[in-house]
């Protein structure tokens, strides 16, 4: 699950701030901002609380409905192979037909319909059905995403947009985190207390999960409002675009910028399919229950939601991405090696990931806007989620398979394979870095110094100031 | 992945023919001259292992308590089967004295009430004893392949004792195989010639108790008398390569003082899969107990009816030969007791010499090979960077930039 940079083209012209005194019922006060930054968490917390609910009632999708591993990673692979284009298709629709308040409650409602049609699969015990739930929702959580990245540029850019997507960033894995603690002690309490079938049981404790998809259509309602008051009384005036996200602009694409791709592809896939197989591995292995199973697996997200903008600010002071990137990646490589090959208590391992795995986050995205001019900034970043998606989806399926053939220690070795090979890319970005102007792993105080030689622009000067520090998955 | 999966089932070729292979062959009765005669008095299924230096001999009888017994001897060693009269006097002898014998035996089957859902045979509230003699054994399947394997299925659905209705089909698999390699069916359990792979299926099983779990005892035999108490030992591995989600491996192991090695074994994952055709999280798990004697004359009636009367007699109680038993129950907490599949099957190995190990298989070490390499070159990249950094900071410090 990717959140999305905030789309170039929605700039604010004209944000006109009322210097004289305000009340709190002024959309530049600070309640009203922390309202709507409260709304912005709200409306990302649906999805994210949804997209895991597999992963949380692993065994019991297993079990109940008597899928294979293979099938079971279908759940979450046709919720990625959409988004391998729905990363750009959303933003543009947003940028173009619908307009962000209505783009966000429409994609609000894609997601609540697609966790509905989700449980009525469960229901009818119907996989097919349920893989159209996953489709729905995935196309509107993806879209969701940018959306909420949008609101966050056309409120806070300028002011405090770092701090709120660090604040978006925790409240998303907080979403997943919650799932992941709530979603079995559900389930077992409605099996318990209703006598149906456990299929149907796992079909109710969806449509409960599904109030929070409700939950984040009202913020976006309620935002849409506050948005729109807000439009009139500042007498906000949107741009209209004039940078054309062409997507002939890819060809015209540095190599590190695919370097940089690549290793996004390989750390991200020996994540995000290690925590969906991550339930059943604890039990198996470390003889874990099915709650401690489900807490350790969502280990990586609370170091996340905790972690995520602390971490943030030391890039911020430090620059040095590139040493930051590689260190992520060695201790996720030395985490997982710990699973492969030991029995030590995996708490430790888990621990180094989620904290690699928040540095990364912090570290490699920003690389991008290093990398690429600012007028192809959207362009890059929706390549780099897509080919991200593609990836996932493959690995998903791959490991899926590989469970089933040959086991977890398999997965574990193909996982260690995946980082080793992003840490030779990051060697290899790292030399060629050195070997030219060294931008990618400079320090804050050289990048600010060579700033200040380069002629400034005009136009958007702090556009990619503001992207530099964007927080990426 | 399928030229990964072709990549290594080359690999297993090449590793499997490169191993010392057996020549099997397989009758039932050997030596029987009035087959009507025999099969009333024996169910004998012979298969023999030839190889370079020896020969390995497996009698799987079911006349009685199913066992199998691994006898070694030398090359040119025939089996000689006496079909007498009645079923007690039948007698089993080879041409040449045997080098080793090991041999394990179904000696009987525990259903228990499992009331506080402890998974573990003493913890049981009631307790029902099902022997497995008193079942009436018939052959399914006896299924050769020429020189790869020898396939014997044997079922009952008839049991036969007055106070103790039980219906439902008990089953017993066993396989030999003339190569090492893993077994077909999950766990996968790695097999070598001289290894012997039972699987017990217990299906519809009617059961007594509204919690009720299963547990069998099995003897067994070895012809070391160590006078050292045979050992079982729970090795963990890492992998869980081909079992799927299965860490550990239990292996008990006859050996003599100073972990002296030689006998036999038996070993098995600790997990029971509840369909026949099933995957790795449609299981559940074993428990283990400890070894005890199996050499009192209380248990002497249990000997007898297993083929190693057959084979020694009264020899058999006059401890030359380590006897021993242990229990092993299928089931975990919380996973529905049996009723809720009504279908299990366990699968062990019984084997002599040393047991099959984990060795590293082709696709696991071009891994490891490459993972190596690649980490190699990074740090080659990084001295490299590492190298350029410190003369840019001595350039500075001598140039003042």
């Amino acid at each position: 699950m990717d959140e999305n940079q905030p789309s170039s083209s929605t700039d604010i012209i004209n944000n006109q701030e009322v210097d004289s005194e305000v009340t709190w019922k002024h959309p530049s006060h600070l309640f009203q901002r922390l309202l709507a930054l409260f709304l912005m968490c709200l409306i990302g917390f649906g999805s994210y609380f949804c997209f895991d609910n597999p992963g949380a009632l692993q065994d019991d999708f297993i079990q109940d409905m008597n899928l294979t591993t293979s099938q079971f990673v279908y759940l979450y692979s046709w919720y990625s192979w959409p988004n391998v284009i729905m990363c750009f298709i959303g933003g543009f629709l947003i940028d173009s037909v619908f307009g962000i308040r209505l783009g966000t409650v429409i994609y609000a409602l894609l997601v609540v319909l697609g966790q509905i049609v989700f449980a009525a699969g469960a229901y009818l015990n119907t996989l097919w059905v349920m893989l159209l739930g996953r489709l729905i929702f995935g196309i509107g959580g993806e879209s969701l995403a940018v959306a909420q990245n949008n609101y966050a540029v056309l409120w806070f850019k300028g002011k405090e947009l770092n701090m709120v997507f660090g604040f978006q960033l925790s409240f998303a894995r907080v979403g997943s985190t919650v799932n992941f603690i709530v979603m079995e002690p559900l389930y077992r309490y409605v099996k318990q207390h209703i006598n149906i079938p456990n299929y149907q049981s796992l079909s109710i404790v969806l449509l409960v999960a599904s109030l929070t998809c409700v939950l984040s259509m009202l913020s976006a309602l309620l935002l849409a409002w506050q948005d729109k008051r807000a439009e009139r009384i500042l007498h906000r005036k949107l741009s209209v675009s004039t940078e054309v996200v062409k997507i002939t602009d890819v060809k015209h694409f540095p190599n590190i910028f695919w370097l940089v791709t690549f290793i996004i592809v390989c750390y991200y896939t020996s994540i995000f399919p290690f925590i969906a197989l991550g339930k059943v591995f604890f039990e198996k292995k470390y003889n874990f229950s099915p709650d401690a199973a489900n807490f350790i697996n969502g280990v990586i997200y609370i170091i996340s939601a905790i972690c995520a903008p602390a971490l943030g600010l030391v890039i911020d002071k430090t620059g040095r991405n590139l040493f930051w990137v590689f260190l992520s990646i060695l201790g996720t490589l030395g985490s997982h090696m710990f699973l492969a090959f030991s029995f030590v208590n995996p708490y430790f391992a888990m621990l180094t990931m989620g904290l690699s795995y928040s540095m990364l986050a912090s570290a490699l995205w920003p690389l991008i806007a290093l990398i690429i001019p600012e007028h192809q900034m959207g362009t890059a970043y929706g390549i780099a989620q897509s080919v991200e998606n593609l990836g996932l989806a493959v690995v998903a399926l791959l490991t899926g398979i590989i469970v089933d053939a040959d086991g977890y220690y398999m997965v574990e070795l193909f996982f260690c394979f995946l980082l080793t090979v992003a840490l030779l890319l990051t060697a290899i970005l790292w030399t060629w870095d050195s070997m030219t102007n060294g931008i990618l792993n400079m320090s804050i105080k050289q990048r600010i110094q060579l700033e200040s030689n380069k002629i400034p622009r005009p136009e958007k000067q702090n556009l990619l100031h503001d992207n530099d520090t964007l927080n990426e998955d | 992945m399928i030229v990964f999966k072709s990549v290594l089932f080359v690999a297993m070729i090449f590793i499997t023919s490169s191993m010392a292979d057996r020549k099997l062959h397989a009758e039932l009765n050997p030596g029987c001259f009035e087959p009507d005669h025999c099969t009333s008095v024996s169910k004998l299924l012979y298969i023999r292992a030839d190889g370079d230096n020896d020969t390995v001999h497996y009698l799987f009888d079911f006349t009685q308590k199913p066992s199998l017994v691994i006898v070694t001897t030398a090359n040119n060693a025939n089996i000689l089967v006496k079909y007498n009269e009645t079923q007690s006097n039948v007698t089993i002898k080879f041409t040449k004295a045997p080098f080793y014998t090991f041999a394990s035996v179904f000696n009987k089957m525990y259903e228990f009430d499992d009331v506080n859902d402890t998974a573990l045979l003493n913890n049981g509230k009631h307790y029902l004893t099902i022997d497995f003699k008193k079942y009436d054994w018939n052959m399914n399947l006896f299924k050769i392949n020429i020189n790869e394997s020898v396939e014997v299925n044997i079922s009952s659905n008839l049991y036969r004792a007055p106070s103790i209705t039980k219906t439902g089909t008990v089953s017993i698999t066993l396989k030999v195989y003339g190569k090492k390699d893993k077994g077909s069916k999950l766990p996968h359990l790695v097999h070598t010639p001289e290894s012997g792979e039972l699987t017990l299926t217990l299906d519809q099983l009617s059961t007594k108790f509204s919690s009720s779990r299963f547990a069998v005892e099995l003897l067994t035999l070895s012809s070391f008398p160590f006078n050292k108490s045979e050992k079982l030992v729970a090795e963990q591995f890492s992998d869980d390569k081909s079992s799927s989600g299965t860490f550990v491996t239990y292996l008990m192991d006859t050996k003599g003082e100073e972990d002296e090695e030689g006998g036999g074994y038996l070993s098995w994952r600790p997990v029971v899969y509840k369909a026949a055709n099933t995957h790795a999280l449609n299981s559940s798990s074993t428990a283990q107990y400890t070894i005890q004697d199996y050499n009192s004359q209380d248990n002497e009636i249990d000997w007898i009816s297993t083929p190693l009367y057959k084979l020694y007699g009264n020899e058999l109680f006059k401890n030359s030969y380590l006897l021993k038993a242990t229990n092993v129950s299928f089931g975990e907490p919380a996973d529905g007791y049996y009723a809720k599949s009504n279908y299990l099957y366990w699968t062990f190995l019984v084997g002599v010499g040393a047991p099959p190990s984990s060795s590293l298989g082709f696709l696991e070490m071009s891994i490891i090979a490459s993972l190596l390499l690649m980490l190699t070159i990074t740090m080659i990249l990084l001295f490299c960077i590492f190298m350029r950094w410190m003369s840019s900071k001595r350039n500075s410090i001598i140039y003042g930039q």
